[in-house]
Formats: structure tokens, C-alpha cells, sequence
């Protein structure tokens, strides 16, 4: 829950943006890891499995990694499931129609189609759908790798073609989180003309009532009110 | 009266007797024994001069010569222009030994061989007998100093075949090629090991009976190979002949390896090494040879594309990293008694995989064996990852263009002074 402090609001609890800086390392390690296997064949393939200490590192350093990714998302879990702060927050983030509506209307506004500009809260549609992209992503990308990781069980217990469709969804899933943190995100918390050059909110976990007020009126009027 | 003649008689027939073997005892007196012949060549400055001006020794060591298979044998009996004759010193130019005389069998196989044929139409920098086996101090093929030993006969081999103006001369096997034989397995376990089992140049090629490889009768012809090399891999050899290459060979299709074909010749060497056709790494190469030609895939209708759908696989990845505990074509198919899946004994008939996976995934089921193996993303081969491929590759593309766009949007947006 945001408080008012001086001319800004935290918006960003220090646990949340720990969190955010384990998953983005754990991310960015993972890809380079990963990709370096599903391109191995080319050369930049070859060298970055050079760089990460061969085949066999290469794999370890991947596993190490899926393991801080997956203790991170169960540690957000407890947290927003347990915690009576957290968990309010967390309700924020749940889809809602008026988000569609809110999406709609963002669209109506560049076109010049209608003046009006939608008003979010706390947490904009295109917040609410990386937050939930990221969640269903580390899902599926956890269990197609633990599939993989522990071949030996899932031999037992899965037919070949299970495990090929595993490989295969493993490889997309993870080409489709890179696109969607590496240009979409980059795009919103880096070269967005409001943010340009970053954010900085990942880091002091604080936004200004200007910018509160303009990017998120309600969410600002709230505040105001209590 | 008759008393006298018979004891005449008697006399008559001692005379005779003593006669012949007074004659006998002169001829033996007289003609020429080894011994006499020694007599002039003992001496080691004993030598003629050749049409050339050089010098040629005719000394014959007799401590060698008491050491040699032919001991016992008169030098007349070789040298026989020299019978009979009774001046000395000899005339210096004799003829030629021929050997054929006592060795008619192994005449008549050099004579059909490559170094025979060629002899025989005249030109006479072929070897003969004595190139290879020595004049006067030839030893038992199994005394290590004969020059036909093991270890000594790939110096006489060698002596021509790795002479490059002799081979360039007759067109021969490239001196590397012949070379390459030191590092195999053969050449390092004779010259290493001293074990005289191994296979020197006589064991593959053959000895008296040397042919062009294209003639059917060579031994290193395509044909004869599998029994060539099975004088020592006995049991190396049933497996093979059971196997869907082995069949194939036997039945004359000749296209079917052979053991040269994957284990390479002179460069043979242990699986173990890696430099080997057969080690874990190159094998997947060595197979592809034929399992990812097209031309050969088609014309027998075998599944073709092994080697890039193995590539494509964990396992062809790990072995093209260097890998070595990951499974290749052998650790899955066999090597010599490689079977087609539809024969129950095969490692990869549908009821055995489930073992074959098991050897190293022990957790690996029947259920598990249900599916291909060699899996490519098409709809043939696998409909679920062509499917989830293809699920994919439209939602990424899609969402791609939706970001695109609404960035864009927004950016056009902004220009326009929307904040």
C-alpha cells in the first residue's frame, strides 16, 4: 500500500523490487544459457556455450538459475497469498473487464477517435498483462524444464512424443518470455516517452505525485482522499 | 671247375660293387661341394664389377648362411648354370636363381599377382623373390630377424611404398596413406607392444598373391574383406554376417559396408581413441556417410535425415560438444549385428527399446518407447510438435505485430500531442 511521503508515494515495496531483481538476473541467464543450446548450431551459439564453460556448465548454470527463478515466484507466492499488505496489492493486479475497456479506450484516444483518455488505477492493462505474463510464463517454463531436467522419471512415466512436445514448448515458451521482457518491457520501462531514459521506480520504488496523478488517477485520487 | 666260377663269378660282382663305389666316392671327391665354394667366398674383398662400374661383393657369410632355412641346400642346387664345371675361377655373369624349382606353388601365385604380372612383362624394378626374402641368409617366416617377419616385413614393404619417387613413378598409394598405418591400432600394437599377432601389411594385403583392389580375387577387394579381416575378429565376424549389412554384403549388394567402411584401413584404430571412425564422437559422421545420403536412402527406401534429426536431439547436441557419455547410433543400434527394427532381435524392435533406453534411462517404459525416435517437426514425423510448433510460431508472430502496432499507435499518439 502506497503512502505519501513528501512529493512521492512508494510504489514498490523493497521485497517486491528484491524480487524483481532476482527474477530479471535469473531471466537474463536463463535465456543466454538456454539459447546458447536451442542455437547451438550458429556461431554465436557456439561461443556463448564457450563462454559459459562448455556443455556440461552450461547446463548447470542453466538449472542454478531455474532454481533462484522458481524459489523467487514461490517466495512472491507466500508472500502475496500470506502477507495482508502484500496480498492487497496483489488483488490489484487481478484482470478485469474494465481493463479491456480501459485498453479500448487507450486505442480510441491515439487515434483520435474519442478525447477521452482512460484513468487507471494502481496498475494499468499493460502492467496487469506482463505481471500475468510473467507468472503463466515461469509456470509453464518450470514445468516443461523440470520434465526435462529430471528425463529419468518422465521417461517412466511419459511417452516419447510428450517429451518431444515438452522440448518444443520449452524452446518457444522461453523465445516468446524473451520477446515480451526484452522489447515489450524494455520498450515500457526504458524508451517510453514518459519514462525516458528508465524508470527509476524499480530501484527506489518511487513515483511522483505528478507523474502518480498523470499515469495513474485514481489510483492518485484514492490516496488524496484518505 | 664249377667251384672256380662261381667264386669268379663272386669276384666279378666285389669288383663291380667296389668299383661303384670307388666312382662314387671319386665323384663325390670331386664334384663341387659347399665347402668348396667357400673357398673362394669366404673372402670378404671378393667382388665383381657390374655393367654400371659398381662394385659388387660376392662374399657369403657362412655363420649366416649356417643360420638360414636353406642350410642344408648345395649352392649348386641354385646356382645350377655352376654344376658340372670344372675351371675356376667361374664365369663372373650367372644366371639368375630361380626358385620356382623347390617353391613351384608360391612361382605360380606371384606370377598372377600385381608385382608378378608386371615382372613378367619385363620391367624388372618389380620385386621378385629376393626382394622381399633375402639371397643367401633367408630365415623361418617365424624367426623375428626374417625379413618377412612381422616386424620386419613392413620395412620391406615400405622400402618401395613409402618411396615417393617409386610411387609417383607407378602411381601408387600416396606415402601418407601407407604411413598412417604406424599410428593405427595394427601398426602401434606391433611397434609398440611387440605383439606379433597383429596385422602387418602380408595379413590384409596378402603376400605372394598381391592384387589391384578392383581385381575380385584381391583381398582387399570389397567382396573378400569381411573374411580378410576375420582371420583374427572371428567372432566379430559371425555377429556381422548376421547383421542387415552383412546380409546385404552377401547377397551382393554392394553399396552395404563393410568393416573398412566404418573402421577406416590403414588409419584403424580403438574406438577409445578419438581420432577414431568408430569413437563415440565421429561415429554419428560415419554412419551419416550413408544413413543421410539421399541418393543412398532413397535407392534402398531406409529412413533418411538420421544425422540432422540426431543432431537435433539432446543427444546430438551433448555429442557434438564433445560429449562422450551420451548415447550415439551404436549405443542405441549396435555395430557389427546391426538389425532392422522389424526384426525381433534388433535393439530397436518396438519390445526391445524399452531395454535399449533402459541402459541408460532406467525409468524408461514400454509407454515411453511408443513414440519415434528420430523426430523432425513436420507433420509426417510428428503431428504433436509440428502442431505445437506451429501454435507458436503464430501466437509469437501475432503478438509480435500487436506490440508493433501499438507502439507505434502510441507513438503516433504522442506526435499528434496526445500525452
Amino acid at each position: 500500500m502506497e503512502s505519501i511521503k513528501g512529493n512521492y508515494v512508494i510504489r514498490f515495496a523493497l521485497s517486491f523490487r528484491f524480487q524483481h531483481v532476482l527474477v530479471f538476473t535469473s531471466m537474463i541467464i536463463l535465456a543466454l544459457t538456454g539459447f546458447a543450446l536451442m542455437y547451438h548450431n550458429t556461431s554465436w551459439g557456439k561461443m556463448l556455450i564457450g563462454l559459459e564453460g562448455g556443455f556440461v556448465m552450461r547446463g548447470r548454470i542453466h538449472r542454478v538459475f531455474a532454481i533462484v527463478l522458481i524459489f523467487t515466484v514461490l517466495w512472491h507466492f507466500l508472500q502475496v497469498i500470506f502477507t495482508e499488505k502484500s496480498h492487497k496489492e496483489f488483488l490489484k493486479l487481478r484482470p478485469e473487464l474494465n481493463d479491456f475497456k480501459d485498453f479500448i479506450m487507450t486505442l480510441k484516444y491515439y487515434l483520435r477517435i474519442s478525447s477521452e483518455k482512460a484513468r487507471f488505477e494502481k496498475f494499468n492493462f499493460i502492467q496487469k498483462f506482463q505481471y500475468w505474463g510473467v507468472i503463466a510464463g515461469t509456470f509453464i517454463m518450470g514445468v516443461t524444464g523440470i520434465i526435462l531436467w529430471f528425463k529419468d522419471f518422465s521417461m517412466a512415466a511419459l511417452p516419447k512424443w510428450v517429451m518431444d512436445v515438452t522440448l518444443v514448448v520449452h524452446g518457444y515458451e522461453g523465445t516468446l518470455a524473451f520477446l515480451v521482457l526484452f522489447f515489450w518491457h524494455q520498450y515500457n520501462a526504458h524508451l517510453n516517452p514518459d519514462v525516458f531514459p528508465m524508470d527509476m521506480t524499480w530501484i527506489n520504488g518511487k513515483m511522483s505525485l505528478k507523474d502518480l496523478q498523470e499515469r495513474h488517477p485514481l489510483e492518485y485520487e484514492k490516496l488524496m482522499h484518505e | 671247375m664249377e667251384k672256380v666260377s662261381m667264386s669268379r663269378k663272386t669276384a666279378l660282382i666285389f669288383f663291380l660293387v667296389f668299383l661303384i663305389s670307388f666312382a662314387a666316392f671319386l665323384y663325390q671327391a670331386w664334384s663341387q661341394t659347399n665347402e668348396e665354394c667357400i673357398g673362394c667366398h669366404e673372402d670378404k674383398s671378393l667382388a665383381k664389377k657390374s655393367a654400371s662400374g659398381e662394385e659388387i661383393s660376392l662374399f657369403v657369410d657362412q655363420k649366416e648362411f649356417a643360420r638360414s632355412v636353406h642350410k642344408k641346400i648345395n649352392c649348386i642346387d641354385c646356382h645350377a648354370d655352376l654344376k658340372g664345371i670344372k675351371e675356376f675361377p667361374h664365369k663372373e655373369t650367372l644366371m639368375k636363381v630361380e626358385c620356382k624349382g623347390c617353391h613351384e606353388k608360391e612361382y605360380s601365385t606371384y606370377t598372377q599377382s600385381v608385382h608378378g604380372k608386371a615382372f613378367l612383362k619385363g620391367d624388372k624394378n618389380l620385386p621378385t623373390c629376393a626382394t622381399c626374402h633375402g639371397k643367401h641368409y633367408i630365415l623361418c617366416a617365424t624367426d623375428p630377424e626374417c625379413s618377412t617377419s612381422p616386424i620386419k616385413q613392413i620395412k620391406v614393404c615400405t622400402k618401395c611404398h613409402e618411396d615417393r619417387k617409386i610411387v609417383a613413378k607407378y602411381n601408387l598409394p600416396g606415402v601418407d596413406f601407407i604411413k598412417s598405418y604406424e599410428k593405427s591400432i595394427h601398426g602401434r600394437a606391433i611397434a609398440e607392444k611387440g605383439l606379433v599377432v597383429s596385422a602387418v601389411c602380408s595379413d590384409c594385403h596378402g603376400s605372394h598373391e598381391i592384387k589391384p583392389i578392383d581385381d575380385p580375387g584381391s583381398l582387399k577387394n570389397k567382396v573378400n574383406i569381411p573374411a580378410v579381416c576375420s582371420k583374427c575378429h572371428k567372432s566379430v565376424y559371425a555377429e556381422y554376417s548376421q547383421s542387415i549389412h552383412g546380409q546385404a554384403i552377401a547377397k551382393g549388394i554392394m553399396d552395404s559396408p563393410v568393416c573398412t567402411d566404418c573402421h577406416g584401413e590403414h588409419t584403424i584404430a580403438a574406438s577409445s581413441d578419438p581420432t577414431s571412425k568408430v569413437s563415440p564422437k565421429n561415429i554419428p559422421k560415419t554412419c551419416s556417410r550413408c544413413h543421410a545420403d539421399v541418393k543412398l536412402t532413397e535407392k534402398y527406401g531406409i529412413p533418411g535425415a538420421r544425422y540432422q534429426t540426431y543432431l537435433d536431439s539432446y543427444h546430438g547436441m551433448a555429442s557434438k560438444f564433445g560429449e562422450t557419455i551420451v548415447a550415439n547410433c551404436a549405443s542405441c543400434h549396435g555395430f557389427h549385428g546391426i538389425l532392422p527394427s522389424s526384426d525381433p532381435r534388433s535393439l530397436i524392435n518396438k519390445a526391445n527399446l524399452p531395454e535399449t533406453c533402459g541402459k541408460c534411462h532406467p525409468g524408461a517404459t514400454k509407454k515411453f518407447a511408443l513414440g519415434k525416435i528420430h523426430v523432425e517437426a513436420t507433420k509426417e514425423s510428428s503431428l504433436g510438435k509440428y502442431y505445437v510448433r506451429q501454435f507458436y510460431i503464430w501466437f509469437i508472430s501475432i503478438l509480435v505485430v500487436c506490440f508493433v502496432s501499438y507502439v507505434g499507435l502510441e507513438m503516433y499518439g504522442y506526435l499528434r500531442g496526445r500525452k
